[in-house]
């Protein structure tokens, strides 16, 4: 192993001279940017905050976990991590025995090197799981936070035993250092070359089948759903493993057994590999928190019918009162544990946890960081990651860690700053290989929660939605140069205005006449509504985040950052008590915004496999793009409520029909089909040939009867007849209608808006009925 | 059995309407009763309306008789019919008159298998939170316990107190009423007098538990109708070394309770709820209906 010499002399390590070279680039602030840009299209940084409905009104709540990564990893030398690991193994095993005694004998509480009375008041101890261990194993899943002495001495800060989080977010973590540190890992020397990563999510797969008790098993990841902390994390896992994720209300325990509620029914699960807590993991047992459980969950798994990884209760040791009393257990059980031949628990000093009254007094070791601006020297807490199953254990040859501020505690790291760890050098374990161990073909295809359709079929709607109300928008301020509300203002202009109030969805606020409601109100109320629909459209991706691209996801934080925007843009007229003041509007991000969704569109089109969940999404689209026919429209000939042309001034019908040739103009542009009408017509603009144009016209890809004859076609493909028949029933009546005045045009629309809205109905309430979450039932109050 | 053996049959009737249709429903119901040093369980049944597609029964760590019911099926209401035929006699009165202070250090030096079964009943738990109260039930404690008290004896006096101190008024609690709101307003059901037993006897170390079960309906003649026959009861059982469980009934202010019918026991009500559980389905005000029915037979 090379070593090098500090200036006094004294060796370094590889690993600190690695980190003082890359410590030492020039361009860090560069990097830096890149590594924010990298998580953000991941959706690990601000995407998961802060959006508000959903597009059926649910609301969404979501804790806002902007996250860092330092473009300086944490580099450990090979020899010092393998001692770590072997100790990291030492310790799950005797947290296992532990388990096993705590859930089973019960010899630490009878001698009392358990406390019973403590143990027996914390909920964390589940009475549930009392009895015998269900499957080979308590904990499949580990991670440990540890911290570094100045000395060099390695400590436990943290047990994690329950649902280990974190294993998403370095794998995430990697990929980003990995591309932006690409040359630093590439230009290794021979034998320290930075240890890879990538194979622990096969050793994650195979210790999941290993508990199932059956060949092939069928294993899905519980989320905690959108709103968990950790839901990135979540659905990266997932996604890494090839797994359906799936949230409480997507599983169901029936006949003792847990299924999945797929577009195909019912599909059985042996293997659960929860994210969410054990102590809301089943509404149905004593002290349970929140109702995000899946009912009879325990049941099931008590009669064999579903494997939990981990295993329920293994939570009790996470539980902060009770952390200090496992040190302790663990000496008693492994003092009395059989050592069997042949096992793999290697026999080294146990590591000890920092007890919460030492971290006040505690040194630690520091290592170099970014922090924006500067290199700065800062202690940093790291995650190991573990996973047991039939053939051993093993350690994640890599990890993340937490950068703490000063004066930190180092299990409340406050400093939002992670770093990817690298292990470099030292004699390498012949990686063992992976059984990979036969999963059924589960088909992703079919095999679709029906959750992640009806999220599919919300984005679809939300996202076109936001594309008209920001066409229609643009298009407005645009014609108009923004000045929507002079008193010399042509009579097209305040109706174009309604238009856009009516794409918006927000002329049920007006109050008729614009001297009680200034056009640059209606333009704040729209703009607010778009940030809205941009809400809805992220929260819905967001929790299907395992469909798109990485692509599509920097296309979702753009569209983050626009929102966020956007809203700044209302909030900052309503202090100046005019919203949205349309003279200050920044165009670009209208630009921005359409200009992103376009991309989405591509992406939707071109880059998600055409499963169900894909084809419910496309019916979503084309049901919400006939809406925005019918009330750009509606929003410009009809008046909000469907009254007749407002423009019949028969003392000067040339500006009535100057008026008319703008609007129809702007029916054109907002739905992008004033080119298709120049291509085709001659004359100006005409209200009959593009009310057919955008209405009726099967060869106008953004015509209605384009998008009916879509959603004729994925009805077809999903096998839902009904859907395809009244697709058929409204081509028959576009086909039918008369376009040649605005009575005619008025009568095809609402027929067409009818057909429209029962297959609305009709899809959400046969296809995508929402698993509701359980909520309990009345207490008995005598 | 002794002469004094009696025969009940308890009929337990619990009718949720939910003001809405429900698409799937699963209930825990502890109503089914065990038997105990002084009851024979003869006969036991649960029957729902709707009838349960699933249905599963269980044991729990603490030996209760669990069912949980499954409706997979729309419905708007749920009925849950719980009858059974037992023989009680008057519990035994422990023979040696310990100090309730020498009780309680046996506990704190407890070892080996007894642990399992006493400590469980030490500690703080989500309706009894010693931990939390530990002052205001301890003061309630020390007006019954007092020094070197035989604990049979100190036992019957917090009975007695918590009967006399505290007005039984049905309008006042839900079942989640914390134990200091139940001390400062003076008022509560019985489950709230039974946590409020249970927690003052945890407050000095010892071991309490709650129980959950029936009293008597109609009286013997010329004696008068107890509270709490229309519903189901709760009451408190104190560990004595040597002897075992000693039931206690703070809500009639007695002690060695005979025209109790006992279901089964835990930390508190949330252990051994009659019926709980979780439905599916949208929003609604549900209203429930409680009857029970003890007939000595």
């Amino acid at each position: 192993m090379p070593v090098l010499a500090a200036p006094d002399g004294a060796p370094v390590s590889v690993a600190r001279a690695l980190c003082a070279s890359i410590a030492a680039q020039p361009d860090l602030a560069r990097r830096q940017l890149e590594a924010d840009r990298l998580l953000a299209s991941e959706g690990a940084g601000h995407i998961v905050h802060d959006l508000p409905i959903r597009a059926d009104g649910r609301s969404v709540s979501l804790e806002s976990r902007p996250w860092r990564l330092d473009p300086i990893p944490f580099v450990v030398d090979g020899a010092e991590f393998s001692e770590l690991t072997d100790r990291v193994i030492a310790r799950m095993a005797t947290l296992e025995a532990v388990l096993d005694d705590l859930y089973g004998e019960r010899s630490l509480l009878a001698r009392r090197i358990v406390d019973p009375h403590r143990l027996w008041s914390s909920q964390r101890y589940r009475v549930a799981a009392i009895g015998h261990r269900l499957g080979p194993r308590w904990l499949t899943s580990y991670a440990v936070d540890v911290v570094r002495s100045a000395s060099g001495e390695w400590f436990v800060v943290k047990d994690f035993t329950d649902a280990p989080a974190g294993l998403g977010y370095t794998m995430l973590g990697r990929s980003v250092i990995g591309r932006v540190q690409r040359e630093a890992i590439a230009h290794r020397p021979p034998g320290s070359s930075v240890r890879s990563i990538s194979t622990f999510t096969d050793h994650v797969r195979d210790a999941l089948a290993d508990i199932a008790g059956t060949d092939s098993p069928r294993i899905v990841v519980l989320s905690g759903g959108v709103e968990h902390r950790s839901f990135v994390g979540q659905s990266y896992v997932a996604t890494e493993l090839g797994l359906n994720l799936a949230d409480g209300a997507d599983l169901v325990v029936r006949k003792r057994r847990l299924w999945l509620r797929s577009l195909g029914g019912l599909e059985p699960v042996d293997v659960l590999y929860r994210r969410l807590e054990d102590d809301r993991l089943d509404p149905m047992e004593v002290n349970t928190e929140g109702s995000r459980g899946i009912p009879g969950v325990l049941l099931a798994a008590r009669s064999g019918g579903v494997r939990l990884a981990n295993a329920h209760g293994c939570g009790v040791l996470q539980d902060p009162r009770l952390a200090n009393m496992w040190d302790e257990a663990g000496e008693w059980v492994d003092a009395r544990r059989p050592r069997t031949a042949g096992e793999q628990i290697p026999d080294v000093a146990p590591l000890r946890r920092l007890d919460t009254e030492e971290r006040g007094a505690f040194v630690p070791d520091v290592v170099p960081g970014f922090d924006g601006t500067a290199v700065l020297d800062r202690p940093v807490v790291m995650r190991l990651q573990v996973v047991a199953g039939d053939r051993g254990v093993e350690v994640m040859q890599g990890g993340s860690a937490r950068v703490l501020a000063l004066g930190d505690d180092p299990g409340v790291p406050t400093s939002a700053t992670a770093k990817d760890v690298w292990v470099v050098g030292g004699t390498v374990a012949p990686p063992r290989l992976v059984r990979r161990r036969p999963l059924p073909q589960v088909d992703l295809l079919t095999s679709v929660p029906t959750r992640a359709a009806e999220a599919l079929y919300w984005s679809g709607r939300a996202m076109e939605r936001a594309a008209f109300i920001t066409r229609s928008l643009d298009v407005v301020l645009d014609r108009t140069s923004g000045v929507v509300d002079a008193p010399t203002a042509e009579p097209w202009v305040g109706t174009s205005i309604d238009m856009v109030a009516t794409i918006a969805g927000t002329d049920m606020n007006t109050t008729t006449g614009t001297d009680e409601r200034p056009a640059v109100l209606a333009v704040g109320d729209t703009l607010f509504a778009l940030a809205r629909q941009l809400g809805s459209l992220l929260a819905e991706v967001s929790s299907v985040r395992e469909y798109f691209s990485t692509t599509a996801g920097r296309v979702f934080a753009r569209l983050a950052n626009s929102r966020a925007t956007l809203k700044d843009i209302v909030e900052a007229g309503v202090e100046r008590d005019v919203r949205g003041d349309p003279a200050g509007i920044d165009v670009d991000v209208l630009d921005a915004v359409l200009i992103d969704l376009a991309s989405l569109e591509g992406l939707w089109s071109e880059s998600i496999v055409r499963g169900p969940a894909w084809r419910f999404g496309e019916i979503g689209r084309r049901v919400e793009r006939i809406f925005g026919v019918i009330d750009a429209v509606r929003g410009a000939f009809m008046g909000q409520h469907g009254s007749a042309w407002p423009f019949d001034h028969e003392d000067d019908p040339q500006l009535a029909d100057y008026d008319r040739r703008r609007l129809v103009e702007l029916i054109l542009a907002v739905n992008e089909s004033l080119v298709a009408y120049r291509r085709r017509h001659r004359s100006d603009v005409e209200l009959s040939l593009a009310a057919h144009l955008v209405v009726a016209d099967e060869r106008n890809p953004r015509a209605a009867a384009a998008a009916l004859r879509t959603i004729e076609h994925e009805s077809g493909q999903l096998g839902w007849d009904d859907g395809a028949r009244l697709a058929r029933d409204g081509l028959a009546t576009l086909s039918r209608g008369d376009y040649t005045d605005i009575e005619g045009i008025g009568d095809v629309l609402s027929e067409l808006w009818g057909v429209c809205d029962r297959i609305a109905r009709l899809v959400v309430s046969t296809h995508l009925i929402t698993p509701v979450d359980p909520r309990p039932m009345g207490w008995r109050s005598t | 059995m002794n002469s004094d053996r009696r025969r009940y049959r308890v009929v337990h009737r619990t009718d949720y309407h939910y003001g809405a249709t429900m698409i799937d429903g699963y209930s825990v119901a502890h109503l089914l009763p065990r038997g105990t040093p002084s009851q024979v369980v003869h006969a036991s049944r649960v029957a729902s309306e709707p009838h349960g597609d699933e249905v599963d029964e269980s044991t729990d760590a603490f030996g209760n008789h669990v069912l949980q019911l499954g409706i997979h099926q729309p419905h708007e209401r749920l009925a849950v019919v719980a009858e059974c035929e037992v023989d009680v006699r008057s519990q035994e009165l422990p023979r040696r008159a310990t100090s309730w202070e020498r009780v309680a250090a046996h506990i704190s030096g407890l070892r080996g298998a007894l642990v399992a079964d006493v400590l469980p009943f030490t500690a703080s738990s989500r309706f009894v939170a010693v931990d939390e109260h530990r002052k205001l039930l301890a003061d309630l404690a020390y007006l019954a316990f007092l020094p070197n008290r035989p604990i049979a004896e100190a036992c019957a006096a917090l009975s007695t107190l918590i009967f006399e101190r505290f007005v039984f008024d049905p309008s006042f609690t839900e079942v989640s009423t914390p134990l200091d709101e139940v001390i400062a307003s003076g008022r509560g059901v019985c489950q709230d007098f039974a946590h409020l037993a249970v927690g003052a006897a945890r407050s000095l170390g010892l071991a309490a538990r709650y129980v959950s079960g029936y009293i008597e309906t109609d009286p013997p003649p010329g004696e008068p109708k107890v509270v709490g026959a229309d519903a189901s009861h709760a009451w408190c059982s104190v560990w004595i070394p040597d002897h075992g469980w000693l039931d206690i009934d703070p809500t009639n202010g007695i002690i060695a309770p005979d025209r109790h019918v006992t279901v089964g026991w835990g930390r508190d009500y949330a252990d051994v709820a009659p019926v709980r559980g979780v439905v599916i389905g949208p929003s609604s005000t549900q209203e429930l209906t409680v009857s029970v029915d003890v007939a000595r037979v």
